[in-house]
């Protein structure tokens, strides 16, 4: 392997303990996979952040007690909980006292206590062909397809020795070669642009895309060509969860993908597949199980005791929709709206009055926490809707409920109504 | 018991000899393995109830989430940890349990890629044992 000195150094033990044992660990990753040399990274997102047991929070104590120092700006991800507000949500002292830990350990490290799975919305966002060490999969996957910045999918707690380290083997999504797409993903013509409209079709999509794709790299041709940021937000987090997507092109949209010969790098696709609208109701079935199930389902009409958004975090813009859908009703007595946002977006919509606005319409606004840890089994709530595909994905295996989908229209008019309202998808008009 | 050299590609060294549990499915100790016990409980496993603690796990690839580093450093702090770890192809969400555990707790997990063929081959040995400076190790039916 080609060293620079400075690596040299680190692997020697002259920059301290926790380097050298930093890249000792990576430095055995590159050997494995014949990796010629390391790239340093500015950025890192730390996904270490969700209680997932007490070997989590050693490990990062363990790493402050050492002295380590993230050596490049590093974001941390969501926490299990909202930091200030566990206890109200349910969680026990387990989980609140872990998170409290966890903050602690990771802010010693010197982490930008961003505490959200949204950090782009937070101001921290690198720029086109930068590499990055992330975690979290809808953050890779925003990072890689949205922004064209260069990350593997590092699983936690390996990100933090890429962050201590400053560098990671240079192999992967990290080598530009490696980038190009290996198959299409088309829209049938019985799939009309206008439809995208309806918000709900970009999570509906993007589950069928991960769908076909699994954890290739591939490309999808035939969306449209002007996409908000929060759209584009909820197609990657979407594909990150249905697939392993770690970078996806869309033509048209993204960087590496303004013409079809771009995401190719020139070849053509080893294979094609058409998506018909049959696929996007295979898709809304999956995501909205609960409709279609006999013991523990809810369909439209019957009430539901809660609503989550949030997943990835909401942004502001998020906020003010909601807002501008409550049209100054409240949110019904027999029901409840949380909304999840990152502390950056906290202190935006209270400085804008939205916070306190939506507050007193009833809705719940809780920062920093993960909605997936939401404890439905604590509170007692045993029918969920939610707008995100990503939350939608893994409602089940991580809350063992199945739940319901719905565009943000539909789910505010379910808060307000108590009870669940579905609007018509395009294709059935 | 007879004994079989077969050669690997060694992503983490060390020195061990224990039973071999051996499974044909792709694995995720994500909701796969049990943190506090090693058993595995992914009834979709031909090793469903068996428990991985201090015996070598064969699997031929690994899946799923990226929780697994944390499943096996849980499981290190617990003692239930494998011995070591036999794949066909071993992606670095494998490798962060075993690579941390060495690095950092001075505890040894090794892991070894075979080719797909003595993978097969494997099936049904009693014991592997696991040499800290060799590209090789020593199966025994």
């Amino acid at each position: 392997m080609k060293l620079t000195n400075y690596e040299k150094e680190m692997l020697d033990g002259q920059h301290g303990e926790v380097r050298q044992q930093a890249m000792q660990a990576l430095y055995d990753l590159a050997q494995f996979y014949d990796v010629e040399k390391f790239v340093e990274i500015v950025l890192c997102h730390d996904d270490s952040t969700v209680y997932a047991g007490e070997a989590q929070v050693a490990f990062a104590e363990k790493l402050a007690a050492a002295g380590a120092k993230f050596a490049v700006p590093t974001t941390t991800n969501a926490t299990a909980c909202d930091i200030a507000k566990g206890k109200e949500q349910g969680h026990d002292d387990t989980v609140v006292d872990a998170t409290a830990r966890i903050v602690a350990s990771h802010v010693k490290m010197g982490a930008i206590p961003t505490w959200s799975c949204a950090p782009y919305q937070a101001g921290f966002q690198p720029s086109f062909g930068q590499q990055l060490a992330c975690a979290e999969s809808n953050v890779i996957c925003f990072y890689n397809s949205i922004i064209g910045a260069r990350t593997n999918r590092y699983a936690g707690p390996l990100e933090l020795l890429c962050g201590i380290a400053g560098r990671v083997p240079y192999f992967g999504l990290h080598v530009p070669e490696n980038r190009y797409a290996e198959g299409l993903v088309k829209l049938g013509d019985d799939i009309k642009l206008e439809w995208f409209e309806d918000e709900a079709l970009y999570p509906i999509v993007s589950y069928a895309y991960g769908s076909i794709v699994g954890n290739r790299i591939w490309a999808i041709d035939g969306m449209p060509r002007n996409i908000t940021n929060d759209n584009l937000k909820q197609f990657s987090a979407t594909a990150a969860s249905s697939g392993g997507i770690a970078l996806f092109h869309m033509i048209g949209v993204t960087p590496e993908a303004q013409t079809l010969e771009m995401a190719f790098g020139g070849k053509k696709p080893k294979e094609i597949v058409e998506i018909h609208v049959d696929d996007l109701e295979k898709a809304e079935y999956e995501l909205s199980k609960a409709e279609h199930i006999e013991e523990g389902g809810c369909r439209e009409g019957d009430p539901i005791d809660v609503v989550l958004m949030g997943c990835p975090h909401f942004s502001f813009n998020e906020c003010a929709v909601v807002e501008d859908l409550m049209k100054g009703r409240h949110v019904s007595p027999d029901t409840e709206m949380w909304l999840i946002v990152g502390r950056a977006t906290v202190d935006r919509i209270k400085e804008s009055g939205l916070y306190d606005r939506l507050q007193n319409l009833g809705v719940k606004i809780y920062s920093d926490g993960c909605i997936l840890e939401y404890r439905n089994d604590i509170l007692g709530k045993h029918s969920i809707m939610s707008n995100s595909g990503k939350f939608d994905t893994y409602c089940f295996s991580m809350r063992g409920v199945h739940p319901v989908f719905g565009n943000m229209y539909e789910c505010v008019e379910t808060a307000v109504t108590g009870k669940i309202v579905k609007g018509v998808r395009p294709w059935k008009k | 018991m007879e004994k079989v050299r077969m050669n690997c590609k060694v992503a983490v060294s060390g020195n061990v000899r224990a039973k071999l549990i051996y499974s044909r499915d792709s694995f995720c100790f994500w909701g796969g393995a049990d943190p506090k016990t090693g058993e595995i409980r992914d009834d979709r496993s031909d090793c469903w109830k068996k428990n991985m603690a201090g015996q070598v796990f064969a699997f031929p690839f690994g899946k799923g989430s990226s929780g697994a580093g944390l499943v096996i450093l849980e499981q290190v702090r617990l003692n239930c940890a494998p011995a070591a770890l036999i794949n066909v192809n071993s992606d670095p969400v494998i490798l962060t349990g075993p690579l941390i555990a060495k690095h950092f707790y001075n505890k040894s997990i090794p892991v070894v890629n075979l080719s797909q063929e003595d993978y097969d081959k494997l099936n049904g040995a009693k014991e592997v044992e696991f040499y800290e400076d060799h590209d090789y190790i020593d199966v025994y039916y």
